[in-house]
């Protein structure tokens, strides 16, 4: 891994953040974390947007953090994902608000969102809640002043770079563009739960 | 074991779903892990062992077969038929006896184990009701038949002391340890954060405690990259009112962690009851895991 991090701060009794710079993959510092022999005294390594979130033995972090700090990350493995076509509807409520916000008409809005191939970039929030990343520019627009109390699942969203689908119903302060059209993304009964990875591609196909 | 009154929650919970945070899982489990362990050390069952946590009491149920079971957490009034059942000690409940609990004197959750432990089908290899996202069983509800393990263990009331998160106190002074963001408040927020009493708010449950009280603002308003929270984390909204994550909290948050209580008071936290003024009282400096003095720390 050729970027450096930016931090490694040590969080509460037993938590590391391990912070990289804009425009690095958080995956694949994840990715080196569980190879290392320190690995089986963590109970989680969550990465997300900047960041990757160790818990776990604080002997286990201390050796994770001083490894990190001291070698060159090696390169992981180019992934080649697999590419998911969701099929959506684009009603959401605060269509017209993003309209509004980014100076788009909603039609452009619309072939904005569903003419991107989006990577997944992290699962978070709510149980296979995946957060796929690389929104267009002209889309981003942060998260609503107030949040919801509940958004009912299957919804799609945006708010900053990411677009998610949410996943069950819930309290959620995205802007809502649309819903899915198609089977879930997540089962938690289904082997695995969770029907993309991160570092697969998800393109939105528009269904009226 | 027959479920006859539930009181205002009861869920079953355990040690919580560990390692699945990457895929968005909360960990869930038992608000006081203490209190949990307590109860089914009682009964010879290992301490992160399924057992049904319930809320200010109200909990009802009829023993469909012989065993031995234990109340610790929230000091309940209850009885087995007419008979005072005490907490922390272990009983015999005999096939058909009825177990009836009252209002807790003081604190939230009480924990009642049963020997061979509660054993619903575990889901991504835990038991507990996740109040966040709906997996594992769903809360407890009138007419419930709930399945007890076979696998016992020896029961025992040790006579070693131990300690009860659940208090009759009006204060609660919780150490944090500053962080991950508290560089993202001004100096005044942070001074005031440590030196205010906050009231926990009505607004509680086992994800979150809101805390009421003076406002914390923030010095920067971009939005922080969502991230991985610890148990215990102290978020600030751009409300300026802090909210600790409970058990049961989201495995990220959008939000700045100004602090993060440290883990022996986290379930103190969850025992105190709306209405409880609780103090801030910072954990000793130290320097992070690279030796270096850490960054942001005042």
């Amino acid at each position: 891994m050729d970027e450096a991090v930016t931090s490694v701060q040590r969080v509460g009794d037993r938590g590391l953040l391990v912070e990289l710079p804009p425009r690095s993959d958080p995956h694949r510092l994840a990715a080196w974390v569980r190879d290392h022999p320190c690995a089986p005294g963590l109970t989680e390594i969550i990465p997300a947007a900047r960041t990757v979130f160790l818990l776990g033995d604080i002997t286990a972090l201390r050796r994770i953090a001083q490894a990190i700090g001291a070698t060159k990350l090696p390169d992981a493995d180019e992934r080649g994902g697999k590419t998911v076509v969701v099929p959506v509807r684009y009603d959401g409520p605060d269509l017209a608000a993003v309209a509004e916000r980014t100076g788009l008409s909603v039609r452009e809005v619309v072939k904005h969102h569903s003419g991107t191939e989006y990577r997944v970039a992290f699962f978070g929030f709510a149980p296979g809640q995946a957060f796929f990343a690389e929104l267009p520019d002209v889309l981003r627009v942060p998260r609503r002043p107030s949040p919801r109390v509940k958004v009912p699942s299957g919804s799609l969203a945006i708010a900053n770079e990411f677009t998610v689908i949410y996943p069950l119903d819930s309290p959620g302060g995205w802007n809502l563009i649309g819903t899915r059209a198609g089977p879930p993304l997540w089962d938690a009964r289904a082997q695995p739960p969770n029907s993309v990875n991160v570092g697969d591609r998800v393109v939105f196909y528009e269904v009226r | 074991m027959e479920v006859l009154a539930t009181g205002p929650q009861a869920t079953v919970q355990d040690g919580g779903r560990a390692g699945c945070g990457h895929l968005g899982v909360p960990r869930a489990g038992a608000m006081d892990p203490l209190a949990l362990a307590q109860a089914n050390r009682l009964v010879g069952n290992l301490p992160d062992a399924a057992a049904i946590e319930f809320l200010l009491g109200g909990l009802a149920v009829r023993f469909t077969e012989p065993v031995g079971f234990s109340l610790a957490g929230a000091p309940v009034p209850a009885y087995l038929g007419t008979v005072p059942v005490p907490r922390n000690t272990w009983t015999y409940a005999r096939a058909g006896d009825v177990l009836t609990t009252g209002q807790p004197a003081y604190g939230l959750w009480t924990y009642l184990a049963v020997a061979g432990a509660i054993a619903v089908l575990p889901v991504l290899s835990s038991r507990s009701t996740d109040s966040l996202s709906g997996l594992g069983p769903p809360p407890l509800k009138l007419g419930d038949v709930i399945p007890i393990g076979s696998c016992r263990g020896t029961p025992g009331t040790p006579s070693d002391v131990f300690v009860e998160n659940a208090s009759a106190s009006a204060r609660l002074d919780l150490e944090i340890h500053w962080g991950p963001r508290d560089d993202w408040f001004t100096d005044e927020a942070r001074r005031t954060f440590v030196t205010a009493t906050w009231l926990v708010s009505t607004e509680v449950n086992r994800i979150a405690a809101r805390l009421t009280g003076p406002r914390l603002d923030q010095r920067r308003h971009d939005q922080l990259p969502t991230e991985g929270v610890h148990p215990g984390s102290i978020q600030v909204p751009p409300s300026g009112q802090p909210l600790v994550f409970l058990a049961n909290h989201p495995p990220t948050g959008g939000y700045p962690v100004i602090g993060v209580v440290s883990e022996p008071d986290l379930g103190r936290m969850a025992q105190a009851a709306p209405g409880t003024m609780v103090t801030m009282r910072v954990a000793r400096p130290r320097t992070d895991l690279t030796g270096r003095a850490r960054r942001g720390f005042r």
